[in-house]
Parts: C-alpha cells; structure tokens; sequence
C-alpha cells in the first residue's frame, strides 16, 4: 500500500543533489495575495511510501476549492514517473519517493479553503488543505 | 532531555515557531535487533515539473512538417536534445512552446514580477528577452545556455 507523507506548502523547493534531498524552501501555513483576485505562485514538496519502482507510476495531482462549487484550479493532468531498472536498483530496497511540484501562477478569485488532491495510477492517496488570504479586493 | 523552545518570528497571521531538542536520549539498540533483515533503503527524488517539460519536449520531437498548418518546419533531433540538456539543468522549470521559427521557447513569469523568455534555435544559438515589471525595464540580447541558467537561478533567487 503506497502512503502518502510529508506534505508541505512552502514558496519554493528544490532537489539538492549533495544530500540526496528535496528542500522545502519558506514553508506556508497560509497563501497570500495583495489583492484578490490575484495569482500566486507556490510548490508542494512530499514523499510516497511503498511504491513500486520496477513499475511506472502515473501520478496527478488536482488543486481545487475546498467550499461552494468546488472548483478546480489547477489539473496537472497524469505525469509519468519513470520505472527504475533492476540492475539500478542492486540490493536496495527502493519503495520511497520525494517529489517536489511547482503551482505556477494559479488565479484565486476569492479567499477561504483551498486543497491539494494527489493520485496514484487512479487512486486518491490524500487531500491537503491550505488557507488563501487575500487583501483588497479589487 | 531538554526541549528549547523560541520563537523565531511572529507575525500578524503566522506564528513560526523553531524547536530545538537537547540531549535527545540515546535510541535502544533493540530497535533494530541484529535479527531484523538487512536492508539498504535510498530515496529517489523527482522533480514532477521536470517530467511534464521532458514530455512536452517529446511532442515538440514528434511534430511533423506543417505542424501548424501554415507551413512550419518540424524539428530537428540536434534541436531538441539541446533544449533538453538545458531543461536537465533548471531548477525551475519554464513553460515550453514550439515557435514557427524553427526554435524552442522557454518562458518564466511570476505575474507582476517579470517576464523572461528564452529562444533556442538550431547551431546552440540562444535569445533572452525579458521585462522587468516594475520598472519597465527590457532586455533583449543573445546569450550561451550557461548564462541561461544563471539568469533563471538569478530570477528565482537560487
């Protein structure tokens, strides 16, 4: 069973190839615009226990109101997570992912609840909920 | 053990906090017993944007002529596999288009920030254009793929 882990919203993220790590870079409670509607832009950083590298993974993930209509703002559409071989993978035991997506430019019409939905082949692994504040509506 | 706490910063709406632990008591050897299978676990760590920029190139790859119904050409082997060792090298990943230029365009914008776009053409030949927002400030000149990244790591403040 592949659980989802580790969830962050933060400003920006990045693959450090020295510690063989994602960094989370200023992590965020809240997303905020200087007026609404407006567009921000954020990454989500997390981490997929118990998946099967020898296979291809097809992952998605949906960003959407968490209230009223519910609308959807953001689909990144199925994205492909390459198989590992094998004889790459030796006498490791190779079940676990960090992953790191950027939100580029998402328009919020209007404050409250929004959330992160993330499948795998299909599945809804989980929801994250974030707050989106905004100042002056204009 | 000892726990210190400080509040590194408060603000109107946030409050980070950073914790510290002290002393943190030393881990039973029980928990992992000498009887528990041997195991070398590691991590893969996969940038998704990185992904969907490698398959957007790949359609790029698999345009034919007359692509866009007014007669542009597809593109070259030696073209895209340029574009994608730049790609292999960004920290951030720019949204990718097909011009009927025959070249690769790259572009950036954080919305009310700037504006940066990159063309790449056949023979490593690299165009930048960018707007500054606030100041109105354009930029248009040639540049080599290892400036590219630094003007993006530069953008991005990495």
């Amino acid at each position: 069973m592949v659980t989802l882990t580790n969830f962050v919203y933060c400003a920006d993220s990045q693959i450090s190839s020295d510690l063989n790590a994602i960094n989370a870079l200023n992590v965020l409670c809240a997303l905020k615009s200087d007026c609404l509607p407006g567009a921000i832009t954020f990454s989500v950083v997390f981490s997929l226990l118990g998946v099967d590298n020898e296979k291809e993974n097809k992952i998605k993930l949906v960003f959407q109101q968490d209230f009223g209509t519910k609308e959807i703002l953001f689909n990144s559409g199925e994205i492909t997570i390459p198989k590992v071989k094998k004889e790459e993978i030796n006498d490791k035991n190779l079940t676990s992912i960090n992953l790191r997506f950027e939100f580029k430019n998402i328009l919020f019409k209007e404050s409250g609840l929004y959330s992160t939905k993330i499948y795998l082949n299909d599945e809804l692994l989980g929801e994250r909920l974030i707050t989106v504040e905004g100042g002056k509506r204009i | 053990m000892n726990l210190i706490l400080s509040a590194s910063d408060y603000s109107k709406n946030n409050r980070n906090f950073s914790y510290s632990f002290n002393n943190i008591d030393i881990i039973p050897n029980s928990v992992g017993t000498d009887n528990s299978p041997k195991q070398n676990f590691d991590t893969r760590n996969i940038d998704l944007c990185k992904i969907q920029s490698y398959e957007t190139l790949n359609r790029i790859a698999s345009l034919s002529d007359n692509w866009n119904q007014y007669g542009a050409k597809r593109f070259s082997k030696e073209l895209v596999e340029y574009a994608r060792t730049i790609i292999d090298k960004l920290d951030s990943q720019p949204d990718i288009f097909p011009t009927a230029r025959n070249s690769i365009q790259l572009e950036y914008e954080k919305i009310g920030d700037f504006y940066l776009e990159f063309e790449i053409f056949e023979k490593n030949n690299i165009k930048m254009f960018s707007i500054l927002k606030k100041s109105n400030k354009t930029i248009t000149k040639k540049i080599t793929d290892k400036e590219l990244i630094e003007v993006v790591k530069r953008y991005y403040g990495h």
